[in-house]
């Protein structure tokens, strides 16, 4: 409960914080119009007003936070509508995304670790490697391009982009056609590095006497490593596992542009360049609040996996 | 055939249909690189939403793919001839076509016209331009087909204002007496458009659906789709799946791949706008004019055009653009002689201390900062070649990237040394890069004498002779490096008939569109 209640002061830091960094550089979203021959000094100069940026920082910040308070994120400069909407509308989107991903690096992950560690090849320990180094060191905006150019452009295996066939209603197939790639690519960065994290670990517990045991007890060393060295390596991969969610975020942010998937990270780039200060700042509290929430749970989570641990 | 290879030719069938995206012959898709904000007009200026807004909305006029004025919402163009236009300039009567209706049948009237000029130059209202519209003195509705628009002085650019891109006519029944700053039309909007809005899913598209009853006759599309497809990967794939008939504001280093796909063509769509480099006329080194002028001779802008630019475009020293009326052809010009460069240099008191060395004055060096807006390749291409021009002539430069919103502000405080980027001049011109921003500090009285003159100036002959005596003594004075005018890229489907881009926007003629 403790724990729980420590995340409001938390939250508050943080929104400090990224109120203070989004408006750090020069201009504002009254000042991306400026640039249009169009647009005339003294009409952005009475748009600074009416949108209270021209109130010094720490009054913007007081309002917002305030506001913040009772539910009201702000009305987006860019969509007129509130700012809660506009994150919304996405986030289920880029939870779609997300968590195929992470299904993809834990299920591959996994099972290429188990196989890694349990196989006696070395040609297959070789090649789990490779896959390892592969998949850490290729960025996803070159994979994804690469994954559309080769099973779009040419072989017309998947869609080029988007969550959906445009015209059609939406159904199950159809949204798990669309979401394979993004999810793989996205995913593929976790698979090596998962992997590493099972292999290493199954390597280290495989010389420990109960696996020993189980195995002089007649178990094969893939039964005795599932049954009795896994639940050994499952505390560094939670871990690993809330540590990863940042990552995976800004992961996303790249994988969306790249596949034109209406998430929350292509939303916040493009109000990243908007200076759309309710919707940036939105979307990253929605951002903080998960990692936040995720790491408790991990510690939580802690407590199940190893009776050991206990939180008072 | 036997049973089994009947059932695979069903079902191989059946996944063909169920996998093929239902782009009917009948749906014109059309990509667009970023998301519109709002549908409601006057809100947003970014170009592609103003594209959207054309398939919901109408302009009283409309400038064609010739530069021509045609009546779009008004019966006529007013002319001077016509009596629409008063002989002392200050008076546009303008007669409305009949029988034109908002998308829920209500008749669209003058009082319409008038509420729209009340709306863009409400000061309660976030509007980021009011040009031309805030210097009306009073809109007169006779009746509900004529709209007497009254300016206190000779006004020459509201022809202009009212073809812009943008200057939609807004529903007075629907808006009236509701907050527009966070009104539902934003995202549901009622025209008297070819096309109306029937799904709009943030991020991905959005749908339209043709208007049978629009007074232009129903669209020969029957749904347009917009898809918002942001990286140029997955528009490359769309592309080449043949899933768009048309792609809008692509970047210019995708021209080899349009030329080499089969059923497309590259489209230059035509701007008023010129890629330029603002020189601040205040900065010590480049107030003195042969410095300025200097740095224009060290550029060969042909090659840059030509390597950088698709060779999509020409270099001109004139401020506007060749594709203008009011473009000046024979202005004092600056081609590539950097000998000639080195000589104005030296002239101005800036030598090099060795061979090959940048140049100094009193042991300053001669290092120009320039500014850029980060994170698009061609720009930064076309800055690093200025920059080994320059360096060539003994001038270092050094870039800045800083982002879009920080541009403005940071020209306007005049918190720099040069800047590279674009300014677009209107169909009639407004001279904001002058009058308005003024950025570059140019200040030359007789120079913006003839822009007073010319702002009050009813014929257009006499203006266009303004103009070019203005263009003359800009060009002398170089407060402004022009570059090459900007050349902006569309891909088309070869089977898509009708699509006539002009200066203001590409859809204003989409009812006409088939393929």
């Amino acid at each position: 409960m403790r724990r729980v209640a420590g995340l409001l002061p938390r939250l508050l830091l943080i929104s400090l914080l990224l109120f203070g960094v989004v408006h750090l550089p020069r201009g504002g979203p009254a000042d991306v119009y400026a640039a249009d021959p169009a647009a005339t000094p003294a009409a952005i100069e009475r748009m600074k007003e009416l949108w209270g940026l021209d109130q010094p920082l720490h009054v913007q910040y007081w309002r917002w936070v305030s506001r913040l308070s009772v539910g009201d994120w702000g009305t987006s400069y860019v969509e007129r509508r509130p700012a809660m909407h506009v994150v919304m509308d996405r986030l289920p989107n880029t939870l779609r995304l997300t968590g195929a991903a992470l299904l993809v690096g834990l299920v591959a992950g996994v099972g290429l670790g188990l196989l890694a560690s349990v196989s006696r090849s070395a040609a297959v320990k070789h090649l789990a490697r490779v896959v390892a180094v592969l998949g850490m060191s290729v960025p996803t905006f070159w994979s994804g391009a690469i994954v559309l150019l080769v099973f779009s452009s040419y072989l017309r295996w998947i869609p080029a982009g988007g969550m959906g066939t445009i015209g059609r209603p939406a159904d199950f197939l159809d949204g798990l056609w669309h979401l394979a790639a993004p999810a793989l690519v996205l995913g593929s960065v976790y698979v090596a590095q998962w992997m590493r994290y099972v292999q290493a670990g199954l390597d280290d517990v495989a010389s420990e006497d109960f696996v020993r045991t189980a195995r002089s007890k007649g178990l094969t060393r893939l039964q005795a490593l599932l049954k009795h060295g896994f639940p050994n390596v499952m505390l560094p991969l939670v871990t690993v596992l809330g540590l990863e969610l940042p990552r995976l975020l800004s992961g996303a942010m790249v994988t969306e542009v790249v596949f034109s998937w209406p998430g929350i990270g292509r939303l916040l780039h493009g109000s990243l360049v908007a200076r759309d200060y309710p919707v940036v700042l939105g979307a990253l509290l929605v951002a903080a609040l998960a990692v936040v929430v995720v790491n408790l749970l991990t510690d939580l989570v802690y407590g199940v996996l190893d009776p050991r641990v206990r939180y008072a | 055939m036997n049973r089994n290879s009947r059932f695979s030719t069903t079902l191989l069938a059946a996944a063909a249909l169920w996998f093929a995206p239902l782009a009917a012959a009948q749906t014109i898709t059309v990509l667009f690189p970023q998301e519109p904000g709002s549908l409601l007009p006057h809100f947003d200026l970014l170009s592609l939403a103003h594209e959207a807004q054309d398939l919901v909305f109408d302009r009283l006029f409309v400038v064609d793919e010739n530069g021509q004025y045609l009546p779009w919402l008004a019966a006529e163009v007013p002319t001077l001839a016509n009596g629409g236009l008063s002989e002392d300039g200050r008076t546009y009567t303008i007669r409305l076509r009949e029988g034109v209706t908002w998308h829920d049948g209500e008749p669209l009237t003058s009082a319409d016209v008038a509420f729209t000029w009340r709306v863009i130059t409400d000061p309660d209202l976030p509007i980021p331009t009011r040009t031309v519209w805030q210097d009306i003195e009073s809109v007169d509705t006779p009746d509900a087909h004529t709209v007497v628009i009254n300016f206190p002085e000779p006004n020459v650019t509201f022809l202009g204002a009212a073809s812009f891109a943008g200057a939609y006519i807004l529903p007075e029944h629907l808006l009236a007496g509701t907050d527009l700053n966070t009104s539902p039309f934003h995202r549901q909007p009622v025209g008297s458009g070819p096309f109306r809005l029937v799904e709009w899913q943030s991020g991905s598209f959005l749908h339209f659906e043709r208007v049978d009853d629009y007074w232009g006759g129903p669209a020969q599309a029957e749904s347009v789709v917009i898809r918002i497809v942001p990286g140029s990967e997955a528009q490359r794939a769309v592309l080449e799946r043949g899933e768009a008939d048309l792609v809008l504001q692509l970047a210019i280093t995708e021209l080899p791949f349009i030329e080499a796909l089969p059923g497309h063509e590259a489209v230059q769509v035509p701007t008023f706008a010129n890629w330029q480099v603002w020189l601040n006329n205040e900065d010590p080194a480049l107030s003195d004019v042969r410095v300025r002028r200097a740095l224009t001779h060290a550029l060969d802008r042909e090659l840059i055009a030509e390597s950088l630019l698709g060779g999509l475009t020409t270099p001109s020293d004139a401020a506007v653009p060749p594709s203008h009326w009011a473009h000046a052809a024979d202005v004092p010009s600056y081609p590539y002689d950097p000998e000639e460069a080195e000589r104005l240099l030296a002239e101005a008191g800036w030598t090099r201390p060795s061979p090959g060395a940048i140049r100094t004055r009193d042991g300053e060096p001669l290092v120009i900062e320039v500014i850029n807006i980060a994170g698009q390749a061609d720009r930064v291409q076309v800055i690093q070649a200025i920059q080994a021009f320059w360096r060539d002539v003994g001038v270092g430069a050094e870039i800045r990237n800083i982002d879009a919103a920080s541009f403005p502000p940071t020209l306007a405080a005049g918190d720099f040394q040069s800047a590279y980027g674009f300014f677009s001049e209107q169909q009639e011109p407004t001279w904001n890069l002058w009058l308005g921003t003024n950025w570059q500090r140019y200040a030359n009285e007789a120079a913006f004498a003839l822009l007073e003159r010319y702002s009050v100036t009813v014929d257009q002959q006499e203006r266009r002779a303004l103009a070019i005596e203005f263009q003359t003594l800009v060009a002398e004075d170089q407060p402004v490096i022009f570059i090459a005018p900007r050349p902006l890229l569309a891909a088309a489907s070869t089977a898509l008939q009708g699509y006539s881009p002009t200066t203001t926007t590409s859809l204003w003629n989409v009812h006409t569109w088939q393929k």
